[in-house]
């Protein structure tokens, strides 16, 4: 036992001394190197840790005092500008040394001196005690302010975490009529209690983990335990376990790093800065995750249906939800087709039209002197400048350049005989039905979609369209979310999933949850399936205390 | 005993479906062949053909059953031993990759014909290549799920317009039924057999469906349906044109462009059927080349089929190049068209054999 106790202590210091000498040699890149290092009981080396780790950067506060309990040296640590200082003030410093109410009980309890601080003096919440480095930083880092008390190898990691945030707003991407007016924030801790308000259900589980080796970012994993597939859990567990980055901004990187094909145009996870839509998501059995520092969840597994799918759909009358859907629907294919089918029915294949409507186009063209595709493509990437000056200028004059440029440009390229009409209504029907795509990222797609299709249709006609069309379909049917078939249920075709995908019928119809997503619990309404959970769980817990009793 | 990938995994709708894609685009070809002898009486074997097709589907289903976890390829030489069964493999693996020829050698001329007369053959040959290989890569499921996607909408759209030609049709023009006997109509029953070319869809696809118990009823009804609106669209064809359909390339594209509807923009619903026909023929080609590299990975007994995927292509670009003139393409490069009626009387046949096996055991 002594020869055991031996060598974790030599272990230890050993992995401390070439821990020092990284710091020293600035080899150290990231916080797992803290592993396996723990505190000491010597108060001033726990301090020379810190500050050959953390160097002298300025807004590191190191506050060495004496607690007024046995007069114990001790030291607080925080990140000024990451915490509150009136809590560090009020709540941490003056009952420690100022406050002498029962401190004579103490030492007839025998209690470690941490545990009287921790329990007795200090009146806060959130407090901790570890005696592992990597927690200690990562706590300090994090916000948090830590307590070193001498001659106790533990260390105090107290919440006090508070910095200027943005405050709750309705989102500029996902705006809705008779929906909610609020959006997710930058602050995890916020994200994460908007959702809780929505779901008062005691199996809605977030387990936290840190991803990035150098920003250490706070991501959490949401789902509702019994009901969201186990299996679709574990593998976004995994594969965020499996990232190996210096630094996530953001959820958009994550999404980058899990998502099932990397070299998709398609987007194959949600990213949603709507809570009620996370909610909503989080009832059908989907996986959600959050990320310090970005406003956006993502939401996994998802479909090409998905993307299609607003909250402002359920807010309505169910006929204009299905209806406006369907719209959305044919205006994507629109805007992947459109164009080429122009193209490849004015300028290759015009034998395909009818005589009058060949007459008609024809003359629209008379002295146009750049070919279709030239045209087209001019007034395309026009567009999207146009849309990309909008996106970058302030709103106002964004707004306005958007107008103006798009209104003067397409009548002066008209007059000036660049482009024909006909091409200025066909790019214009194009972007207006790219916009009523609700996701970004999705909408994205689609429009870089039809560039390939309006190429193939220039040269191969109706051929190369059909075929482009195809290969797109070929693209998409392989295509899979978390293993889960991009295009459910239309392919694979499950009907029973049709109520809420392409159209949306009638609340009292949906209460079945996809069947795609193989939810644990399929029906939403019935009670059964919550209390067969529970019991489920309680017979666990009887067998597993069970197998623990040795009497049995 | 054949690999499955898990991926490869297919319903027995999406079954269904590759075999209904393979009834409807030799439906749209196999006219011609038939017309040449007994002209306006050919929706008669046709018609023969949906008769007995039942007595295939039954004989492929059954066999399939006896190995529920091997494609026919993979338990005939199990059957007849390895002298036989190999070369009998060998000759429907490549049955299966001459039909996708086939069709695309008529997908080449309708292309030239209807779309690009002046692009070079290669260069279309070039581009199906490449999305066939794209399709066929990620196995069985994107295939099934291709045709699950687009074939309910094609046929839809398919069915509408043959219902507005079916309304514009004289038929009167049926008369006289048989005017020179039945002797030839019988002869030419062996004809409209290829139709259901795509039952070997059954013994081939067995080990990747995913439910195996009760698949007669789904495509008895899918292949006798599909049969029906092939048999009127050849009726039609007949009634229109009458003698003169053996002067026609494509008689069936010819029916439609000789029909207009007017409604503006859809006046020539050529137009909408070439929208239609093309995707159709292209997932034939794509499901036929797959049962191919299925056929040829089982013999050669590779673990992944993207080998012979690859493999094929190369002879896929070259006998598509070979110069052939318009009249022969119906007879699948040289490899005369009965040779489908055997491949599909094989299973029959290996069925037969193995039953008299068990009964000597």
């Amino acid at each position: 036992m002594f020869r055991s106790l031996f060598k974790k202590w030599s272990s230890g210091t050993r992995k401390r001394e070439l821990f020092q000498k990284k710091v020293m040699e600035r080899e150290l890149n990231a916080m797992d190197e803290l592993d396996g290092i723990f505190t000491e009981k010597q108060l001033q080396q726990n301090i020379q840790f810190v500050r050959e780790l953390l160097g002298t950067s300025n807004d590191i506060v190191i506050h060495p005092f004496i607690s007024a309990y046995k007069n114990t040296p001790a030291t607080i640590m925080y990140i000024d500008g990451l915490i509150e200082r009136t809590l560090v003030n009020e709540q941490i410093l003056r009952p420690l040394m100022n406050d002498f109410r029962t401190f004579t009980d103490f030492e007839e309890k025998k209690e470690e001196i941490e545990e009287v601080f921790q329990y007795q003096l200090i009146s806060m919440t959130g407090i901790e005690n570890s005696n592992k480095w990597k927690d200690v930083i990562l706590g300090l880092l994090s916000g948090n302010t830590i307590l070193f008390i001498n001659e106790t190898d533990q260390a105090l990691i107290i919440s006090t975490k508070a910095w200027e945030a943005r405050g709750i707003e309705e989102p500029i991407s996902e705006s809705t009529v008779r929906g909610p007016h609020e959006g997710f924030t930058e602050t995890l801790r916020t994200n994460t209690a908007l959702i809780r308000r929505k779901i008062r259900d005691p199996f809605l589980r977030f387990e936290q983990m840190y991803i990035g080796l150098r920003s250490q970012t706070e991501v959490v994993v949401g789902y509702i335990e019994g009901l969201t597939n186990s299996e679709i859990v574990q593998e976004v567990k995994q594969r965020l376990q499996q990232i190996e980055i210096d630094r996530i901004n953001g959820t958009t990187e994550i999404e980058q790093l899990i998502e099932d094909n990397t070299y998709s145009i398609f987007p194959q996870i949600i990213g949603t800065e709507r809570p009620d839509m996370v909610t909503t998501e989080l009832l059908d059995g989907k996986v959600v995750v959050l990320s310090d520092n970005s406003p956006y969840v993502l939401v996994m597994p998802a479909t090409y249906s998905r993307f299609q799918m607003t909250s402002d759909d359920y807010y309505e009358r169910w006929f204009f939800g299905s209806f406006i859907r369907m719209i959305r629907f044919i205006a994507a294919f629109v805007v992947i087709a459109g164009p080429g089918l122009y193209i490849c029915l004015t300028a290759v294949n015009p034998e395909l039209l009818p005589t009058d409507f060949i007459i008609s186009t024809s003359a629209g063209r008379s002295g146009v002197p750049f070919p279709v595709i030239v045209e087209l493509l001019m007034m395309e990437i026009t567009l999207e400048l146009l849309r990309e000056a909008g996106v970058r200028l302030p709103k106002p004059i964004g707004q306005a350049v958007s107008v103006v440029g798009g209104l003067v440009l397409g009548d002066a390229a008209i007059t000036a005989g660049i482009v024909s009409p006909l091409t200025v209504v066909v790019v214009a029907l194009t972007a207006i039905f790219s916009f009523t795509i609700p996701s970004y990222s999705f909408g994205i797609a689609i429009r870089l979609s039809r560039y390939p299709v309006t190429i193939a249709s220039a040269l191969f006609g109706l051929y190369g369209w059909l075929m482009s069309i195809i290969f797109i379909f070929i693209h998409l049917v392989n295509l899979k979310s978390f293993n889960v078939p991009y295009l459910s249920p239309f392919t694979p075709l499950t009907i029973g999933d049709w109520r809420d995908n392409f159209l949306v019928g009638p609340l009292k119809l949906r209460q079945m949850r996809p069947q795609y997503i193989h939810a644990k619990q399929l029906n939403r309404s019935t009670q059964k399936n919550i209390l067969k959970h529970k019991s489920d769980n309680i017979m666990k817990e009887g067998t597993e205390s069970d197998d623990n009793n040795p009497s049995t | 005993m054949t690999i499955i990938h898990p991926r490869d995994h297919i319903s027995v709708t999406q079954l269904v479906l590759l075999i209904s894609t393979t009834i409807t685009t030799i439906g749209f070809l196999d006219i011609l062949e038939i017309a040449k002898d007994i002209a306006i009486d050919t929706w008669i074997p046709v018609l023969f053909a949906i008769i007995i097709v039942p007595f295939f589907i039954v004989t492929h289903i059954k066999l399939a059953e006896q190995f529920p976890d091997e494609n026919i390829i993979a338990y005939t030489p199990k059957i007849v031993g390895k002298w036989l069964g190999y070369p009998i493999a060998f000759f429907l693996s490549s049955i299966y990759f001459f039909l996708s020829l086939f069709i695309f050698q008529i997908f080449l001329e309708i292309i030239k014909v209807f779309l690009l007369p002046k692009t070079p053959k290669e260069i279309v040959i070039i581009i199906q290549a490449v999305v066939l290989l794209y399709a066929v890569w990620f196995g069985l499921n994107g295939i099934a799920r291709l045709a699950e996607l687009m074939i309910p909408i094609l046929t839809l759209l398919f069915t509408l317009l043959l219902f507005l030609i079916f309304l514009k049709a004289d038929y009167t023009n049926i008369l006289p039924i048989a005017n020179n006997g039945l002797l030839p109509i019988v002869k030419n029953i062996y004809k409209a057999v290829p139709l259901y070319a795509g039952l070997g869809c059954i013994t081939m696809l067995y080990p990747f469906l995913n439910r195996k118990k009760k698949i007669g009823k789904p495509i008895f009804f899918t292949v006798i349906g599909t049969g029906i609106i092939i048999f009127f669209l050849i009726l039609l064809t007949m009634l229109t044109f009458r003698y003169e359909v053996t002067d026609l390339y494509f008689p069936s594209i010819s029916l439609f462009q000789r029909f207009t509807v007017s409604i503006s923009f859809i006046e020539r619903i050529v137009f909408f059927l070439l929208m239609i026909v093309i995707p159709i023929f292209f997932i034939f080609s794509v499901i036929t080349y797959f049962l191919s590299v299925i056929g040829f990975t089982t013999i050669f007994k590779f673990r992944e089929h993207t080998v012979f995927s690859i493999l094929l292509i190369p002879a896929f670009f070259l006998i598509s190049n070979i110069p052939i003139s318009i009249a022969d393409i119906f007879w699948l490069k040289g490899v005369p068209i009965w040779t489908i009626d055997i491949a599909l009387l094989v299973p029959a046949v290996l069925l037969i054999i193995l039953k008299l096996k068990e009964r000597k055991k």
